[in-house]
Formats: structure tokens, sequence, C-alpha cells
């Protein structure tokens, strides 16, 4: 039954008939599938550009050689920047995984109030916060105390940056188990702190490397905080006190040099970054994942 | 028109513009989709109900549900834009002087941190231009921070309503 209020709600909501509605309907379906459209075209064709241009300058001598003198007959290599890169994403991970997991543990397990609150909301601030004031950032604290550039600085910039990504993903995947879980713990009279580990860390497993993984590749792209903490360099790791290379940062100053040779090898470390990244993400998900059809079973999506 | 004067080279804000667009689409696509899944699936049953189509339902009850929200995706992908460094130094044709005031759409211009990554590697340590450099920094390290404090607000106030009343 159909009151007057109903009725008169309706008309307020559909004032043209069925036929005109349907077609607004697709209409709108079309711009938003061209939208779509739109944001894709720009992914694929990166990632084609990249490839195309990448692949003729890949050689040994160009994965493992440093980098040969500005503009001359012999290009070089980018070995040292592959190193840097691969050595930056091992030790900012040392720092920022740990205190990452630990604080979305935190923010899950106790942090239902308004500490807890208030951490969230600056975390959050903090994941979309701009690297290059970060870098500005760890190179007042690092660089300028110790008086040199140095891969130390550039780890502490990244993990600053990789830190968020981890906290809230950590946090979200833990919020997935099912309290259930929680429950069937405490009632076989297990410790929380033991729960905590063994039972919503070995659950939410999935969605915890995915969240790692997100940020591993959101760091190993970063250029802005480099510049200011490891400055870049044409030799290989020599100390924990010397500036170092790594693959962004060269391929920024490969692709603002005005010889053809250089912006090809640009394109070809553009190319290596985005397959380090893929292996790392496809080697971590095998070593981690392969056991138990997948791992954990509570999974999260890429989300923010 | 004085927006569009000037032969394009290629290196100006309208390229750096275009690709920043670019850069933010995934930002914002995604905090907004997370916010429209927040939207309780009882709200859009209620309209279909009604017999609204697709498009209704997204009138009636997705977006009056979720309107701050969406707005703060927005404002959350402006923050990114704000700081992003690399590209934008790169495109943007890094204009000094008078020249940096930008005068069409097609004319080179610099941005904050745009003035930061180019002039460090040549700022001595402790000069004073070194000083202004990092003072930059406390600009953007502003701008970016009330962006991202709205922003995050907005946003928070719709996900947090998870099951709550419409905050219209």
């Amino acid at each position: 039954m159909i009151t007057i209020e109903q009725r008169a709600e309706f008309r307020k909501h559909f004032r043209n008939n069925i036929s005109s509605r349907l077609v607004t309907d697709k209409i709108v379906k079309g711009i938003v599938f061209g939208c779509v459209l739109l944001a894709i075209v720009p992914l694929g064709s990166i990632i084609l550009e990249i490839v195309r241009n990448g692949v003729p300058v890949l050689s040994i001598e160009f994965l493992t050689a440093p980098p040969g003198a500005v503009g001359s007959a012999d290009p070089g290599g980018i070995g040292p920047a592959i190193q840097g890169t691969l050595m930056l994403i091992g030790m900012s991970s040392l720092i920022g995984v740990p205190v990452g997991v630990l604080g979305g543990i935190f923010l899950s397990e106790y942090g239902n109030n308004r500490y807890g609150n208030m951490i969230r909301f600056f975390n959050d601030v903090l994941a979309e916060f701009p690297t290059i004031v970060i870098g500005l950032f760890a190179f007042a604290v690092i660089v300028l105390t110790f008086g040199y550039f140095s891969i130390v600085a550039g780890m502490f910039a990244l993990s600053v940056i990789m830190l968020p990504v981890i906290t809230r993903t950590t946090e979200e995947s833990l919020k997935l188990v099912p309290v259930t879980y929680r429950e069937a713990g405490y009632a076989l009279g297990i410790k929380r702190s033991v729960i905590i580990l063994r039972i919503l860390l070995t659950s939410a497993k999935s969605g915890l490397i995915t969240g790692i993984m997100l940020s591993v590749a959101r760091v190993a792209g970063e250029t802005a905080p480099l510049i200011f903490t490891i400055l870049g360099n044409d030799d290989f790791f020599s100390g924990f006190d010397q500036p170092m290379d790594a693959l962004p940062l060269r391929i920024y100053r490969l692709a603002n040099l005005p010889y053809d040779s250089a912006t090809a090898q640009g394109w070809g470390g553009a190319l290596i970054l985005i397959l380090i990244i893929l292996s790392l993400n496809v080697g971590v998900r095998y070593l981690f994942l392969r056991k138990r059809g997948g791992g954990g079973r509570f999974r999260i999506t890429a989300g923010r | 028109m004085a927006i569009f004067s000037g032969t394009p080279f290629g290196l100006d804000i309208f390229t750096a513009s275009v690709v920043l667009a670019i850069m933010i689409i995934p930002t914002i696509a995604s905090i907004s989709r997370e916010i429209m899944i927040a939207v309780p699936q009882s709200q859009r049953e209620a309209a279909y109900m009604l017999g609204a189509t697709k498009w209704e339902v997204f009138k009636m009850a997705v977006v009056p549900y979720s309107k701050s929200g969406l707005v703060g995706a927005s404002i959350l992908g402006l923050g990114r834009a704000v700081g992003e460094t690399m590209a934008i130094t790169m495109l943007i044709g890094n204009a000094t002087g008078q020249g940096a005031f930008p005068s069409s759409l097609f004319s080179p211009g610099q941005t904050l941190s745009s003035i930061i990554a180019n002039e460090f590697p040549e700022a001595a340590s402790g000069s004073l231009h070194m000083a202004a450099l990092i003072g930059c920094g406390l600009i953007l390290f502003a701008i970016a921070i009330t962006i991202n404090i709205v922003a995050q607000l907005l946003v928070s106030r719709v996900l947090k309503t998870h099951q709550g009343a419409i905050l219209a």
C-alpha cells in the first residue's frame, strides 16, 4: 500500500518519465566508463613506453658497471644505483617494518580510545605528507648533526615514509580477523600477547605482507628525500658515512642530461626499478605465502 | 586571452598540471571508493525499492551520505599534488627571477618543492641560501599539514559514522 506521502516523495525524486530516466542512466554510465578508461590509459602507456625505451639499453655492463663520465662515449651503467636502492629498501625495512607492525598492533588491539584515535589521525596525515618535507627533516636531523650525507640518513627518511603505510595496513588487516578468533584464544586461557603474536599475526599475514610490499614499492620510487640525504654518487657502497646512489636519483639525473645516451639509460633505469619492485613483490609473496594455500585467510586490498 | 598566450614549449605549467592530474587520480579514486563502500547498503536498497536507476541511487543515497568524504578525498589528492616534487621539477620549466611569475598557462613556472629540489645541490651548508630553502620547506609544511588535517577530518567523519545516521 502506497501512502500519499510516499507518492509525493516519489514524485519529488522522479519527476521525469521512466524512459528519459533510463536514458540519463545510460549516459552517466557512459561518462563514468569513459573516465575509467581515461584513468587507465596513462598506466598502460607508461608501462609500454618504459619497456619500449628501456629494453634496448639492457646489458650486463649496464646492470653492473658504475656510470661513465658525463657525455663520454662509454656511458657506463647503473650498478651503484641498483646496489643503493636494494640497500635502502633493506635498511629502511629494518626500522620501518617492526615499528610499523607494532604500531598497527597497538592501534588495532589497544587503540580504541582517545589516544588511539589521535595517533590514527596523525598517522593518516603523515601517510599523505609531502616526502620532500620529510627529506628536509632527515637532512636537518641526521645530515646536519653528523656533518655528512650518508645512506643512514636516506634510510631514516625512507623509514619515516614507510611507517604510516605499514601501521595503517597492519591495523586494517588485524581488524579483519574475526573477534571469535580472539575469543577462542581467551577461552583456552592464552595470554593476550600470545594471542596477538601467534593467532592474529598469522591470520592476518597476507594483509601484513601486502602492506609491507606497498610501502616498499612506495619508498623504492621516492626521489625527493634522497636528494637531501644520500646525495648521489658514482661509486659503489664504500661506508656508512659516504654519499650513495639510488635508482630514482640516477634516473632523475640521467633524464636531465642533454645526451641521448643518458636519456636512454634513464629509461633503462626506470625499467630496472619497476622490475626490482615487481620481483621483490612476487618473491616475498612466494616465500611467505606459499604454505597452506596462500597463507593468511583475511586479505586486504591495496586500499589507500 | 592572457591565459593561453605564448608559444607552448612543453615544459610549462600546463604540462605539469596534466601530469599531476594523472598522478592524483589513484589517491582520489581509492579513497572515494573506500568512502562509498562505507555507505550502508540499506540506503541503496531503499532507493532501489523506490524504483531508482543506478544513477539515481548514486544521487539520492550515496552522494548525500558521503558528500563531505568525497570532498575530503579530493582535498587529499590536492595535498598529494602540493607536495609532489620530482615529476614537477622535470616538467614545470623551473623559471627563475621575475619570469617565475607565470604570464600564461603555457609559460614555465616554479613550485615550492621544485625550488628546493633544484637549488639544494647549489646551496652551501649553513648559508642564507640553505636557510631560505629550508624556509620554503616550512611554508610547504604549513600548507600541506593544513590541507591534510582538513581532508582527514572530512574523510574520517564519514568513515566513522559507518552504521550511524546521515550527517548531511
